[in-house]
């Protein structure tokens, strides 16, 4: 089986500035990514080299094992949905479902109009004069219908309501469970998603801080609160992420799973023990520079 | 194959602009210029020039069409030699469809109904009766398509460099047209270029017809290197 996408050494300048520096992954087909990581990390320029749309300044992308540039055998294959994509100013939302026909091979016309009902968007609208959220909801559409073996949504629900972003999250499980598909989202709304991720790319300042499976890393770190002098005993020798002190109460992130050993030591020093959400985890470990630094050292 | 005809089939969707607007434009140009013709007691045969008003709206229209659809056609997927395919042709059609109309219009105006009530001529150039029919509809094909691939270079310019590259290559072209004005003047060549001009009105078609080609090597080799 080959991998949905391979990038070895990646690099984006635009002049001085490094967007994305000296990136290395694979994408395994028929899974669910997250690409997380702050405004400007570069995750939107690496989707944007991926689907051909920009050019790397170095290393090497292969995307279902070739070159994507100019490669209808990979495009055709590809459907990137991104925040800011631009439309025909003359466009009807039914202009945009008839033409993805053309240009998805498993487009799937009947879905794209149901999903058009729940989603509540008028048909015949121009786009130009979409709400923000419907916008979204458009592109989320083109995305789950034209079921491409590679969809990467890009910041998908931007304006989107709490009951439109858990449709989403629903018919993307259904249709995967249906047609898997290696799917990539990239989002900051990561306590949302994390429940359908299957693995986690966390990117900061153009670099690729974390690439683990997401069940490994929702594991991978806990928090220990209770009296100052007993965290500190207790974090002594290992590894600490963040510590927040309220009063004489101290509450500290430290890298490591809850074992036996762990909980244990913890009911000795009657310690509170919690697990780490994805999101404070990538929050941790993308806020700050001593963040860094331990996720390096890991 | 399929994925050029679905950008054509893109391009088909904004036809109304594509075809309606231009001669809409020309018709009420015709119309103004009838009545200024009609209100001149002057009988002396002229010419309005009005016709200039669809070369300016079909580059007008090809630029804007190709700057809207670029970004759109990339983000579905589309590459970008499928997408200067499709418009290319897309613009073949466009032009074909005018020079026709055009080539009708200036048959009825020169050959049936000899001007427009007072000796005016709106679709016909003053040159163009002595040619033959084949070069009376390849000047209108060539004048037409060229304007649509000006257009379509100056839009790719636009998608590749952005409005800098705009500016410098307006720039450009200000400065060469001014160094070769002070040229003309100093080595008075002016004389001689417009009678070579008056003199092959008519293989300044075959100029065209190059300037064009330049244009779609370039804008294909533009678009080739542009990113949205």
């Amino acid at each position: 089986m080959t991998n949905a996408v391979e990038v070895r050494g990646l690099t984006k300048t635009y002049g001085s500035v490094k967007a994305v520096d000296d990136v290395s992954f694979t994408i395994g087909e028929r899974k669910i990514y997250g690409l997380l990581g702050r405004n400007g990390a570069g995750k939107t320029t690496i989707m944007h080299l991926i689907t051909a749309q920009l050019f790397p300044t170095k290393g090497e992308l292969k995307v279902f094992g070739e070159a994507p540039y100019e490669n209808n055998a990979v495009l055709s294959r590809v459907c990137f949905i991104k925040e800011s994509q631009k439309y025909p100013d003359t466009f009807r939302i039914a202009d945009v479902l008839e033409l993805c026909a053309s240009f998805f091979p498993n487009w799937d016309r009947d879905y794209a109009y149901s999903l058009l009902d729940e989603f509540r968007l008028p048909v015949r609208r121009r786009v130009k004069k979409l709400s923000r959220g419907m916008l979204s909801s458009v592109g989320i559409i083109v995305g789950l219908a034209s079921r491409a073996p590679l969809t990467i949504f890009d910041e998908p629900y931007l304006g989107l309501d709490a009951v439109a972003r858990s449709l989403f999250y629903d018919r993307l499980l259904e249709d995967y469970a249906e047609h898997p598909r290696t799917i990539v989202l990239s989002t900051h709304l990561i306590d949302e998603v994390s429940r359908i991720l299957e693995h986690v790319l966390v990117m900061d300042g153009g670099r690729l801080l974390l690439d683990e499976d997401a069940d490994a890393l929702r594991g991978r770190a806990f928090t220990a609160v209770g009296p100052a002098a007993a965290v500190e005993a207790f974090v002594s020798g290992r590894q600490v992420l963040s510590r927040e002190s309220l009063g004489g109460i101290l509450s500290a992130v430290v890298i490591g799973p809850i074992d036996a050993e762990v909980r244990r030591r913890a009911e000795e020093l009657a310690l509170e023990l919690a697990p780490v959400s994805l999101q404070q985890l990538i929050v941790h470990m993308t806020g700050e520079k001593s963040g860094r630094k331990a996720a390096h050292a890991q | 194959m399929n994925r050029i005809s679905g950008v054509i089939r893109m391009h088909t969707r904004v036809v109304v602009q594509w075809m309606m607007v231009p001669w809409i434009i020309l018709l009420f140009a015709f119309g103004i210029n009838y009545l200024i013709s009609a209100s001149v007691a002057d009988s002396e045969p002229f010419n309005s020039g009005g016709l200039a008003s669809l070369f300016v709206w079909m580059l007008a229209i090809s630029a804007t069409a190709l700057t809207q659809t670029f970004p759109f056609a990339l983000g579905l997927s589309v590459r970008r030699t499928d997408f200067f395919l499709g418009t290319a042709a897309m613009i073949g059609l466009v032009s074909v469809f005018s020079a026709v109309l055009l080539f009708l219009l200036s048959l009825a105006e020169s050959e049936w109904a000899g001007g427009w009530g007072t000796h005016f001529t709106f679709f016909t150039f003053p040159f163009m009766t002595d040619l033959s029919m084949i070069s009376r509809f390849g000047i209108f094909f060539i004048a037409i398509l060229h304007c649509c691939f000006l257009g379509i270079f100056l839009a790719s310019l636009y998608c590749r460099f952005g409005r800098n590259g705009l500016f410098v290559f307006f720039g450009c072209v200000f400065l060469a047209l001014s160094a070769l004005s002070v040229a003309a003047t100093t080595f008075g060549w002016w004389l001689g270029i417009f009678n070579w001009l008056g003199e092959h009105l008519a293989d300044l078609a075959l100029w065209a017809a190059l300037l064009t080609a330049v244009y779609i090597l370039a804008s294909y080799g533009l678009l080739r290197r542009s990113t949205v």
